[in-house]
């Protein structure tokens, strides 16, 4: 579709209002604007190029409109007094755009989801179902095999056109690298970054260091970094012992995120050998095991969430107490509603995820794929919560839900329908739900190596293991490095991390560092 | 070969609990859970009125979710293969790309010949399912129709049942098929007979077993 239309389409989707020739343009092009603003105050011979300037880009735009409008995704809606015309967008109640290429406009039907027995803790604002409006017809996200991908081009297209209508959260683009060696990928990432911020999608990008074989179109790669793309992420996937061997090139990635004060994640390969990614809710993984199993390696697209739930554990606290029973009821009770919102989700998935079950030569894209139940300030060096206590909590919650899960498994099975349906846990990011609690915990911020062999880092770092082993969807620990920079440094310290502790996913955020040494810290 | 017999499914469901939970035979099975066993149980349920009662009954104990009758529905006469199931009996019946057994078989075969005893439908597939590291394979081999007297009558033959969770949802699929092919035929449903080669339950369902048993049928 071309970008034009895009806009379009993205400005009434914003509006959600009728709205005019003269109104699209000067919102979908920024000369159209400047132009007219120039028409009081220049000269005759000006004038006439100004007015012959501006009725082409009008034309240019009414153009796209009615190509909208032959799509069927635009209406005419009415002439105003001076002949101009107005559009709407073409919708009845229920029904939602999906454009996938030109020629086709889909519309599909909503849901209607069912009553469902959270809805007085949704009241209380205790948790919440991510975006509500789509729980049931998007998927959270999906894992792209970027190895099966044969260029850019077409890694754009299926992000583009079959993806990012059908998910709510995030994609994971695995073996990025696998790309890089084909071609310079600038003007893709630059694409998909300003398609994903209009989507609001999030992108994760794994490349393997090891695998880098192209270093120029790599060196290109990175200098993308420096544009600070919003939406997109880079996830370095390496162990230990690449990070010796790459140490040079790994020292000019730490230079770049510590120059842009961005964070840098990591992840540890050794520890976690299938994907690991963040999206706007929250972490998310796949299960190693079925990861790895033969089923599954030759689909380029794969689900890796259906559904997700946020629980505010605070606001659980402060209405309930740290009641066990309680909880397990309450995490029972989000166990059924997402059970039968993937009922509706099977029966509608031919409908709703068409271009997936297309992108794929074996039609099953769920086979691996689990819902989520995430947790948001749920203990974690918070002080007036005992930590210990809220993760036994989970724990013993999580043991239940897996048995519910199982028993469910087996009854769809004895019915003669086996299907699959698995629960995880993981944290809950604070964008997931603009109503979630103000952030509850601290940072874990290091000055220097010598830091993390201190026993109060020792002893954040191993709860943090153990959040990162309960948390069988994700988890994400986050370091804020301070004090001045030294990319070696740097690179000694994750390295100690890499080596010593259980930590799938991690990421180093340069934003407080020091770049140039002040009085008052020399004094110090 | 054992017989029940009964007026309803809930009476027939009752009357194969307790000839399981008396004169079951127990192994473990390879997930390590005790199954009680019955080979070649045969039952026969007259009236197919009330035949989800069961389902009902189950539902009841709001210990789990019984699949919804709209997703039984789906899953028996939706046409085409769904992600999200490891096979599809809706696929294996209709699909055209293997062969629509029943809009392009049974029922014009019904149709002219009524009393003909060719009506079957296979839902187990051997170029799909007889291999050794198969995860899944359907459980319901085969249905036949017979019609006899204006009465559509169902004969299927289930190769492991799960006599507890599974039996109730079978049957009513069954009945499902059953009512859409009566439809196009233009007849009634008839009676529903279940030939279960290995019918089981488990010993983690026993208590619940008892006590649908000990229930008074409404």
């Amino acid at each position: 579709m071309h970008q034009t239309e895009q806009k379009i389409i993205a400005l009434f989707r914003k509006e959600n209002n009728e709205l005019s020739t003269s109104n699209i343009l000067e919102q979908i092009d920024e000369n159209y604007s400047k132009l007219k603003n120039q028409l009081g105050s220049c000269s005759p011979d000006y004038l006439k190029k100004l007015k012959y300037e501006l009725a082409q880009s009008h034309r240019r735009t009414l153009h796209h409109i009615n190509k909208l409008v032959e799509l069927g995704v635009l209406r005419l809606t009415r002439h105003g007094e001076r002949g101009e015309k107005f559009f709407s967008l073409n919708l009845s109640d229920n029904e939602e755009i999906i454009v996938s290429g030109l020629k086709k406009r889909v519309l599909v039907s909503k849901p209607i989801i069912p009553t469902m027995p959270i809805e007085g803790y949704e009241q209380k604002a205790i948790l919440s179902k991510y975006e509500t409006a789509t729980w049931i017809d998007r998927l959270n996200s999906v894992i792209i095999r970027c190895e099966l991908v044969n260029s850019a081009g077409d890694l754009y297209n299926i992000l583009s056109e079959d993806i990012f209508p059908l998910i709510n959260d995030s994609i994971c683009l695995d073996c990025f690298e696998n790309i890089i060696n084909k071609e310079n990928v600038s003007n893709f990432i630059e694409k998909i970054n300003s398609e994903s911020e209009e989507y609001g999608k999030k992108i994760s990008f794994i490349i393997n260091l090891s695998n880098i074989k192209h270093k120029e179109n790599f060196s290109s790669f990175l200098s993308l970094i420096d544009k600070k793309p919003k939406n997109i992420v880079f996830i370095f996937n390496l162990n230990s012992n690449e990070l010796q061997e790459f140490f040079e090139l790994f020292k000019k990635i730490v230079e770049i995120y510590s120059k842009n004060k961005m964070p840098l994640f990591i992840k540890n390969k050794n520890i976690f050998p299938a994907p690991y990614f963040l999206g706007r809710a929250g972490p998310y993984c796949i299960d190693i095991k079925e990861w790895l199993s033969d089923d599954i390696k030759n689909k380029i697209c794969i689900a890796c969430s259906q559904s997700s739930i946020i629980i505010d554990v605070n606001k659980f606290y402060l209405e309930y107490g740290l009641d066990v029973r309680k909880f397990s009821e309450m995490l029972l009770n989000i166990s059924k509603s997402i059970l039968s919102a993937n009922s509706l989700q099977r029966r509608k998935s031919e409908e709703y995820f068409k271009n997936i079950i297309l992108l794929n030569s074996k039609r099953d894209f769920l086979e691996i794929s689990r819902n989520y139940i995430r947790f948001w300030n749920f203990g974690l060096s918070q002080p007036d919560i005992e930590q210990d206590f809220v993760l036994n909590m989970i724990s013993e919650a999580k043991k239940k839900i897996d048995n519910f899960s199982i028993a469910e498994e087996i009854i769809y099975n004895s019915c003669g329908m086996p299907t699959r349906f698995r629960l995880a846990f993981s944290c809950a990011f604070r964008q997931a739900d603009e109503k979630l609690s103000p952030a509850k915990f601290e940072k874990l911020e290091i000055k220097n190596l010598e830091e993390l062999y201190k026993s109060k880092l020792k002893k954040e770092m191993i709860a943090r293991e153990i959040v990162s082993s309960i948390f069988d969807g994700g988890n994400d620990v986050n370091f804020f490095r301070t004090g001045t920079f030294n990319a070696d440094d740097v690179i000694r310290e994750i390295n100690v991390i890499l080596n010593t502790y259980k930590i799938p996913l991690f990421s180093y955020d340069f934003e407080k560092i020091k770049t140039d040494l002040k009085l008052s810290d020399f004094l110090k | 070969m054992t017989e029940i017999n009964g007026e309803t499914a809930l009476e027939v469901w009752k009357k194969a609990l307790k000839l399981l939970i008396e004169q079951g035979t127990d192994y473990e099975d390879r997930r390590n859970r005790i199954c009680r066993e019955y080979l070649n149980l045969i039952l026969t349920i007259e009236d197919t009125k009330n035949v989800d009662k069961p389902v009902e009954v189950l539902n009841s104990f709001g210990k789990w979710v019984y699949p919804p009758i709209e997703e039984l529905k789906a899953f028996f006469l939706g046409k085409k293969e769904a992600p999200g199931y490891y096979y599809h009996y809706g696929d294996r019946a209709f699909n055209p790309a293997w062969r629509n057994q029943v809009d392009d078989y049974i029922i014009p075969l019904l149709k002219s010949n009524p009393t003909t005893k060719r009506a079957i439908i296979i839902f187990y597939n051997p170029k799909i399912d007889s291999y050794v590291n198969r995860k899944e394979i359907p459980g319901l081999i085969m249905v036949n129709f017979n019609l006899r007297k204006n009465k559509l009558h169902v004969t299927s033959i289930i190769r492991s049942n799960d006599m507890f969770h599974g039996w109730p949802g079978n049957v009513c699929q069954i009945n499902m098929l059953q009512e859409y092919i009566a439809k196009q035929v233009g007849c009634q449903a008839g009676k529903i007979v279940t030939i279960s080669v290995a019918a089981h339950i488990f010993d983690d369902q026993f208590e619940d077993i008892e006590k649908v048993i000990a229930m008074k049928e409404k």
